[in-house]
C-alpha cells in the first residue's frame, strides 16, 4: 500500500500476545486513518457500553496515511478509547515525533487489549515487539520515564507514556509523547493506566512510500504557498504560539475570567503570547514535518526556574485568567507540571477555578481542602495541580473533574462543562458559534472538533460576526466534518487556518493512489462525526445533553467589549440538527446513517 | 581519441580505455564477476569475454583487461561469446552449485546445474576464486589474504591458514565478495573474520561497540583533536552539532 | 574552490526541529519518506536548540584522503565531494575519517551515503519551513557565512581545513 503501511499491530496485554494483521483496506479508504480509522476499528471491536477503565476497553494508537510524510504539518496521530471522564468516544490528537515513528516501524494502528498483570512497557523495534517489566518505572514522572525507557531501549526511540496521573486514574490524565506533547482530553491516560501499560517505545527505520511522488511534492508545494501567504500560520503562530489569542480573545470580550463569572480581563496581557515571547521564550519548535512551528520552549523564571514546553492559549487561560492569576511564571510551571505528570491542562485548571469559586461562595470550606483557594493564589494553583496527579489530599477531589466536584458541594451549575468535560477558553456569550460547538461536540466541552473561532474571530477563511447566530450551524458542520478528515489524515488542525479539504484531498490522492476528492474527504469527515455520535447515543447521550452551563445561557456578560451577551443556543440547535440530518433529539436519522454507509449503527 | 564500434554503436574513447569501460559508457551490459571498478582488473573469471574484430581478425578477449588501442569492432553477445561464457559458468558452478549468483547466470546462459555425482561433497563452497577480496585487501595496504595452493586446491586464505596479524577487521573483503563467501560475524562486542576475533571499541558517549581498535588506528586523523574521546560517527555528529551552537549542557530543560 | 555558484547554508538558530529536511532528502534519494536514509539529520538538544547536520563539502576532505579506491573525490568545478558508488569497496574508512560524522555506509545497500546537494537543487533547502537551510548564491557575504559556520565547528578540532 501507499501512504498506509498496511499493517496493524495488536497487543493483548492480558495474554502477553503480539499479533500482526493486514489493514482492512475498505475501512482505510472510507475512514482514512487516525481518528476516523481508529474509531472505526474501535466501534467494530468494542461494546460501546464497556466500562472505560476495565480490561474490555481497548486503546488504539492510530496514524493516518499522511503521518510521517512531508505533507503539511503531518506529524500527528490519535489515541482512541472510551474515555473515563464522560464515557464518550475519546479520540485525543497529539503531535511530536512519536506518530511518524509508528509508521517508520511499519504500522498504521497499534491496538492494545486487556490488562497486564503487572506494570509493563512495550518495546517496538521495527518487526520486533516485546513486553517488558515496568515495575521500576511505575510512579516515575513522564520525563523520568522517557529518559529511562530510552536508556533501556534505543536513544533514537520515541516514547509515549503516562505519568503518575495516568497511573492514579485521574479522570483527565493524558498520554504524553516526546515528553511535552499530549494526547490530552477525556482521560485517555487513565485508560492506559488501567491497563498497567506505562510506556510505549518505538524505533522504526523503514520508510513510507507514496503512490505519486511528483504529484505529492507538487500538492505540498501548492499547500505550502497558502501556509506562507497566511498571516496566522506564517507569522502569528510561529512568533507568539497559540497564546497569541489571549489578547485577541480578551479584546473580543470572550476571555473567561474566574470560572467564567466575567469575560474580560484588564490584566490579560501579563499572561499573553506577546509577554511569553518577550520574557520567557527560548525557541519555537515544530512537530515532525511542521510548516508552522507554534511550539514554545520557554522558561519559568524566579522561584520556579525551569525550562519546559508551553503554554498553549487554553493552558495560559485556565491557569491564568480562569483562576484569576496573572503570574506567568506560575502559569508556565503549572503547564510544565501537567507535562511532567501527564495531566490535561484545561480540565485541571478549570476544575481548580471551579473549586476557587466554590470557596468564594462559601460552598466549600478552604480549611478542609488544605489550600488557600482564593482566586488569584498562584502558589495554591501550582501546588494543587501537582497534588491532583498524585490524588494527594484535596487533589483527589480535583482528579474527578469539576462536574463531580461541583455536584458534591451542591452547585453543579458552577461546573463549566459540557457532557462533564471542561470547556476551553472562549466565552460563547460573546462568540455564538463556539457555543454550538461546545454543546454538540461528541466528546463534550471541546474546541478542536469545530473551531469556529477561525471565522468568528480570526476571519479565516471568511469573517463572520461572532455576536450573531445566523450561519453558525452551517459553518460549524463544515468545520466539524473538515476537522474529522484532517485528523484522520494525520494533519495538524492548525494547518486548516490556511488550507482546507482541497489540499488534504490532493495530498491524500497523491499519497495513497486512491481518488480522494474534496467531496469524498468531506463525506468521510461527516461519516466520522456521525459514527462518534452513534457511540455516545448508545451511551445514553441525546439532545438533552447538547447544552451549555446555565451561566452562559442566562447570565449576561457583566463587563467588557461583549457586555450583556448571552449564548443563544436554542436558536441554533434545531437548525443544526436539521442540516446534520439528525432528529429533534439530536440522534442521526436512519436515512442519514444509510447515506453515510453507517446503516449497521441505526 | 579512437572511434570503436560496439554492437553496432559507435563511441569515441581515450586510448587505453578497456572494452568493458567503453561498453559501459554506451550502456551495454557485460556480465562480470571478478571485475570491480574500484580495484585493478585481474581478468581471472573470464566471464566478461567479448568478440573483438581487429583489422579483420576475430578473437575472444577478456573485456575488463582489453585496452583499446585502435579502431576495433566489438560484439558483446555473439554465439561464440555466449558459448565461452557458458563454459566459464559451467566450470564455476561445478565447484559452487549453491551460489545464487552463479545459479542466476546458469539460468541465463542455459547451463545445467551439475549432476549431484559431480558436485563436491562436504562443505558449501561459495567462493569462485575471483580474487576481489585479495585485491581489495591489497588496495587498502593490509595484504592479509591471498590465493594459496593450486588447481582444485586453490583457495583464498591468510598466511599459513592462521589469523592474520595485519588484518584490521574492516570487512572490505566480505563487502566486495560477489557470492557472499566471506562471513563476518558480530557478537557481544566482538567481530570475527578469517578466524580472527577483534574486540570492538565502545563509543565513549553511547557505549555502542562500533569499530576495531585497528580500524581506529588506521583512520587516525593527521590533525590533533581537542575532543579526545573515542566517538562513534553518530555521537561524533552530535558532539560537533553541540559545538556549533556552543552548548555545554548546562542550560537545562528536557529534550 | 572555483566556479561554485551556490552554497548550502545552515543557520541552526532558525531550526524548529521538524525534520522536514530529512524527509525531503530521503524522498529525493530513495523515493520514500525515510529519515534513516537521509543524508542530512536534525539533532535536537535541550532548551529548543536544534542543529541540521550534513556534509560541509570540505576544501580538504578527510573522507577523500581516506578513500583508497578514489570512490570519493572533490570536484573542482562544483566544489562538492562526490561518490562514485561503483568504486567503493565498503572499507568505511571515510566514515571513520569524517570529523563530523556526516558520511555513512548503508551495509544492506552496500552504499556510502552523503549529501550531493541533489545535483544543484537541494530539496532540504527548498522545503525547510524555517529558512534554517538555504541554497544561496556564493557571493562574498554567503561565503563568509559558510566560513563562520565552519569556524564554529573547527573550534572543536584543530588544523582541520573545513
Amino acid at each position: 500500500m501507499y501512504g498506509w503501511t498496511g499493517t496493524v499491530l495488536r497487543i493483548n496485554l492480558t495474554e502477553g500476545k503480539v499479533t500482526k494483521e493486514s489493514l482492512k483496506k475498505d475501512a482505510a479508504e472510507n475512514y482514512i486513518g487516525g481518528r476516523g480509522l481508529g474509531e472505526k476499528y474501535f466501534m467494530d471491536e468494542v461494546d460501546p457500553k464497556v466500562d472505560a477503565l476495565s480490561p474490555a476497553n481497548k486503546l488504539i494508537f492510530a496514524t493516518g496515511p499522511l503521518t510521517g510524510t512531508m505533507g503539511i504539518s503531518t506529524g500527528r496521530y490519535d489515541v482512541v478509547a472510551k474515555g473515563p471522564l464522560n464515557n464518550t468516544l475519546a479520540s485525543s490528537n497529539s503531535g511530536g515525533y512519536f506518530g511518524p515513528m509508528i509508521k517508520y516501524a511499519g504500522y498504521d494502528l497499534i491496538i492494545f487489549e486487556g490488562k497486564a498483570a503487572k506494570p509493563v512497557y512495550v518495546w517496538i523495534n521495527n518487526d520486533h515487539v516485546e513486553l517488558r517489566d515496568a515495575s521500576a518505572l511505575w510512579g516515575k514522572t513522564v520525563y523520568e520515564t522517557d529518559d529511562a525507557v530510552k536508556a533501556e531501549t534505543d536513544p533514537d526511540a520515541e516514547i509515549a507514556c503516562i505519568g503518575p496521573a495516568g497511573e492514579n486514574l485521574v479522570l483527565f490524565a493524558c498520554i504524553m509523547n516526546d515528553k511535552h506533547r499530549a494526547a490530552g482530553r477525556t482521560g485517555i491516560g487513565a485508560v492506559m493506566g488501567s491497563k498497567n501499560l506505562k510506556a510505549i517505545a518505538v524505533r522504526g527505520t523503514g520508510g513510507i512510500r507514496v503512490a505519486d511522488r511528483e504529484g505529492f511534492l507538487n500538492a505540498v508545494r501548492a499547500a505550502r504557498k497558502k501556509i506562507s501567504d497566511n498571516p496566522v500560520t506564517s507569522q502569528g503562530l510561529p512568533t507568539f504560539g497559540s497564546n497569541i489569542l489571549v489578547n485577541i480573545i480578551n479584546e473580543s470580550g470572550a476571555l473567561p475570567v474566574k470560572n467564567w463569572r466575567e469575560s474580560y480581563d484588564p490584566d490579560a496581557d501579563r499572561i499573553s503570547g506577546e509577554t511569553l515571547t518577550k520574557n520567557h521564550l527560548l525557541h519555537n519548535k515544530g512537530c515532525a514535518s511542521c510548516v508552522i512551528g507554534c511550539g514554545r520552549v520557554a522558561k519559568a523564571k524566579g522561584r520556579f526556574n525551569e525550562i519546559g514546553e508551553g503554554p498553549e492559549y487554553e493552558s495560559a487561560w485556565c491557569f491564568g485568567s480562569d483562576c484569576g492569576i496573572h503570574d506567568m511564571d506560575a502559569v508556565l510551571k503549572a503547564n510544565f507540571l501537567c507535562n511532567e505528570l501527564g495531566l490535561d491542562t484545561i480540565s485541571v485548571g478549570s476544575t481548580i477555578a471551579c473549586a476557587m469559586e466554590l470557596v468564594d461562595i462559601g460552598a466549600l470550606d478552604p480549611e478542609k481542602t488544605g489550600y488557600d483557594l482564593k482566586f488569584g493564589n498562584a502558589d495554591a494553583m501550582v501546588a494543587l495541580t501537582r497534588a491532583t496527579a498524585y490524588r494527594d489530599g484535596f487533589g483527589d477531589e480535583i482528579a474527578g473533574g469539576s462536574y463531580r466536584l461541583a455536584t458534591k458541594y451542591g452547585h453543579p451549575e458552577l461546573s463549566m462543562t459540557v457532557k462533564k468535560q471542561e470547556m476551553p477558553a472562549y466565552d460563547p456569550r460573546a462568540i455564538q458559534g463556539i457555543g454550538l460547538e461546545y454543546a454538540t461536540s461528541n466528546r463534550g466541552g471541546c474546541h478542536v472538533r469545530g473551531y469556529t473561532i477561525s471565522p468568528e474571530i480570526l476571519g479565516l477563511p471568511m469573517k463572520m460576526d461572532p455576536s450573531v447566530t445566523e450561519g453558525k450551524p452551517e459553518i460549524l458542520k463544515v468545520f466539524q466534518d473538515l476537522t474529522g478528515a484532517l485528523s484522520a489524515s494525520g494533519t495538524c488542525l492548525f494547518a486548516s487556518f490556511a488550507i482546507g479539504a482541497d489540499e488534504i484531498a490532493a495530498e491524500l490522492k497523491a499519497a495513497t493512489g486512491i481518488d480522494y476528492t474534496t467531496e469524498k474527504v468531506m463525506a468521510i469527515g461527516e461519516r466520522i462525526y456521525n459514527l462518534e455520535r452513534m457511540f455516545i447515543v448508545q451511551n445514553g447521550y441525546s439532545g438533552k445533553d447538547d447544552i451549555l452551563p446555565p451561566r452562559l445561557l442566562n447570565d449576561p456578560i457583566p463587563a467588557g467589549p461583549a457586555k450583556g451577551g448571552v449564548n443563544h443556543l436554542p436558536e441554533m440547535l434545531p437548525h443544526y440538527y436539521e442540516i446534520r440530518g439528525w432528529d429533534a433529539d439530536g440522534i442521526p436519522k436512519k436515512e442519514k446513517l444509510e447515506e453515510l454507509g453507517l446503516a449497521d449503527l441505526a | 581519441m579512437i572511434e570503436v564500434t560496439i554492437d553496432g554503436k559507435k563511441i569515441e574513447v581515450e586510448k587505453g580505455t578497456t572494452a568493458l569501460e567503453a561498453a559501459e559508457a554506451l550502456g551495454i551490459e557485460i556480465p562480470t564477476l571478478c571485475y570491480h571498478p574500484g580495484l585493478p582488473a585481474d581478468g581471472n573469471c573470464r566471464l566478461c569475454q567479448v568478440e573483438v574484430i581487429d583489422r579483420g581478425r576475430k578473437s575472444l578477449a577478456i573485456s575488463c583487461m582489453y585496452p583499446i588501442r585502435g579502431p576495433v569492432e566489438i560484439f558483446t553477445d555473439t554465439e561464440d561469446v555466449r558459448r565461452a561464457r557458458k563454459f566459464v559458468i559451467q566450470l564455476l558452478i561445478a565447484r559452487s552449485p549453491q551460489s545464487p549468483v552463479l545459479q542466476k547466470l546458469a539460468e541465463e546462459y542455459g547451463v545445467d546445474v551439475p549432476d549431484e555425482r559431480f558436485v563436491q561433497k562436504g562443505e558449501v563452497d561459495l567462493c569462485i576464486r575471483c580474487g576481489r577480496c585479495v585485491r581489495a585487501c591489497a588496495e587498502l595496504g593490509n595484504e592479509c589474504i591471498d590465493f594459496v595452493s593450486r588447481g582444485w586446491e586453490k583457495e583464498v586464505n591468510t598466511p599459513f591458514n592462521e589469523p592474520s596479524k595485519t588484518c584490521i577487521g574492516c570487512g572490505s573483503c566480505a563487502e566486495v565478495c560477489p557470492t557472499g563467501a566471506i562471513v563476518v560475524t558480530e557478537k557481544d562486542g566482538t567481530r570475527t573474520i578469517w578466524d580472527r576475533t577483534f574486540r570492538l571499541v565502545a563509543c565513549d558517549a553511547c557505549g555502542t561497540p562500533f569499530a576495531t581498535e585497528e580500524q581506529l588506528e588506521a583512520a587516525k586523523p593527521e590533525f590533533e583533536q581537542t575532543d579526545t574521546r573515542v566517538l562513534c560517527p553518530r555521537c561524533r555528529k552530535i558532539a560537533e552539532a553541540r559545538t556549533i551552537v556552543l552548548l555545554d549542557g548546562a542550560q537545562g530543560g528536557h529534550v | 574552490m572555483e566556479k561554485i555558484e551556490s552554497l548550502l547554508l545552515i543557520t541552526p538558530e532558525r531550526c524548529i526541529g521538524c525534520g522536514t529536511c530529512e524527509l525531503a532528502c530521503s524522498i529525493g534519494h530513495v523515493g520514500e519518506f525515510k529519515p534513516t536514509a537521509s543524508n542530512i539529520s536534525v539533532l535536537r538538544f535541550e532548551a529548543g536548540v536544534n542543529v541540521p547536520m550534513t556534509c560541509l563539502q570540505c576544501d580538504k576532505p578527510a573522507c577523500v584522503a581516506a578513500c583508497k579506491t578514489s570512490a570519493l573525490h572533490k570536484d573542482a568545478e562544483t566544489g562538492l565531494v562526490g561518490i562514485d558508488g561503483a568504486r567503493c569497496i565498503g572499507c568505511r574508512m571515510c566514515v571513520m575519517a569524517c570529523p563530523f560524522g556526516n558520511i555513512s555506509y548503508n551495509a544492506a545497500a552496500k552504499q556510502t551515503m552523503k549529501c550531493d546537494q541533489c545535483g544543484g537543487a537541494p530539496m532540504c533547502a527548498e522545503f525547510c519551513p524555517a529558512k534554517a537551510i538555504e541554497y544561496l548564491p556564493a557571493d562574498t557575504a554567503n561565503v563568509q557565512r559558510k566560513k563562520a559556520f565552519a569556524a564554529k565547528l573547527a573550534a572543536g578540532l584543530s588544523e582541520v581545513n573545513v
